[in-house]
């Protein structure tokens, strides 16, 4: 003779079920996607290594946030790089205090920012005749996944919709790059 | 110096960067608990009421936000759709934006070859040059052109 008690009933249905819902988690047929979609997905968590060039500006600032936010996820690694540009008149090696002084001082505000996420970040000070070409150089030797670029709304270049830097590095780059323009009411010495 | 986004908009037209740009804008939605809102907006030329129905480009508009859907979805956010019929993309855009309150606009780009011509199209241009609130531009990957092209 069987004897049910109420309490192992219960355990069998609840062993039963819980049984059920594993079959039906690991058997059941997941919806199904185009391969572009699921690529966009995946693809953001494959930006590992994020370059941004910065500056003492607001957009540049800005533009280390979003990197931030892009990258906290997957815990990328930042690549901050001010580039100081000499001109042709001097040679690459002069000594230009206040402008190394500058850099140091944006990166170590970049710095700041990006340890609020807990992000590793990677500083770079370079010199070059042309900020672009520094940009991309180190985009190339560091393999970065993407460069993240602040943008206002000066110094744009008559008949472009930037600046010179930000439209050499969008046509050249080769990996994805994302611009950020922040709007004017964000930029209070805008003119 | 942390931005909290509170309505993202995002226009789409059927290329690849526009899985890219729901994707970032899913992924800033997440974070910021807010509203995405996708646009297809269909071009009327000038010989043509603004209201003639293009059954053709109506159906591309609305596959293309069907796809967007999907992108969201895949990234855990619900998002809103819509199709505009306007005579220019730009224009009807920030329009729809500043009546909606957006607060971001994130619009990809392709990849173009360096020395073929400017990097923007007009849309993103306009875009890029009225928007009141903040723009994010994102231009594919050199790879992604070049697998797009291989097949």
């Amino acid at each position: 003779m069987v004897q049910l008690h109420p309490l192992g009933i219960f355990l069998g249905l609840s062993f039963v079920l819980a049984l059920g819902a594993l079959f039906f988690w690991m058997f059941r047929v997941p919806p199904v996607l185009p391969l572009p979609v699921v690529k966009a997905r995946h693809s953001l968590k494959a930006i590992r290594k994020i370059l941004v060039p910065v500056g003492e500006t607001i957009p540049s600032q800005r533009a280390v946030e979003l990197a931030c936010r892009l990258g906290h996820d997957q815990k990328a690694e930042l690549v901050l790089v001010h580039v100081i540009t000499v001109p042709f008149t001097l040679s690459l090696d002069t000594a230009l205090p206040v402008k190394e002084k500058e850099a140091h001082q944006a990166l170590e505000l970049a710095n700041l920012i990006a340890n609020q996420y807990g992000l590793h970040t990677h500083t770079r000070i370079l010199r070059d005749r042309h900020a672009a070409n520094g940009v991309l150089r180190v985009a190339q030797e560091e393999e970065v996944d993407a460069i993240v670029l602040g943008v206002g709304i000066k110094r744009r270049v008559p008949g472009s919709d930037w600046g010179q830097t930000t439209a050499e590095i969008v046509s050249r780059a080769m990996c994805e790059v994302i611009v950020d323009k922040v709007p004017i009411e964000a930029q209070p010495f805008a003119a | 110096m942390a931005n909290k986004f509170s309505k993202i908009l995002v226009p789409v037209r059927g290329i690849a960067p526009d899985d890219r740009a729901v994707g970032l804008a899913s992924l800033i939605a997440r974070r910021n608990k807010a509203a995405v809102l996708a646009i297809c907006v269909i071009e009327v030329q000038r010989a043509l009421p603004l209201d003639a129905e293009n059954a053709a480009q109506t159906e591309h508009a609305e596959q293309v936000l069907k796809r967007a859907e999907q992108v969201a979805k895949e990234n855990g956010i619900k998002i809103e759709t819509e199709v505009l019929q306007a005579r220019a993309a730009g224009a009807a855009l920030l329009n729809e934006a500043a009546e909606r309150g957006v607060d971001l606009i994130i619009m990809g780009i392709p990849y173009r070859e360096p020395l073929v011509g400017v990097p923007l199209g007009s849309t993103a241009s306009y875009i890029l040059n009225n928007a009141r609130c903040e723009v994010w531009l994102c231009r594919e990957a050199e790879t992604a052109k070049a697998v797009e092209k291989g097949g």
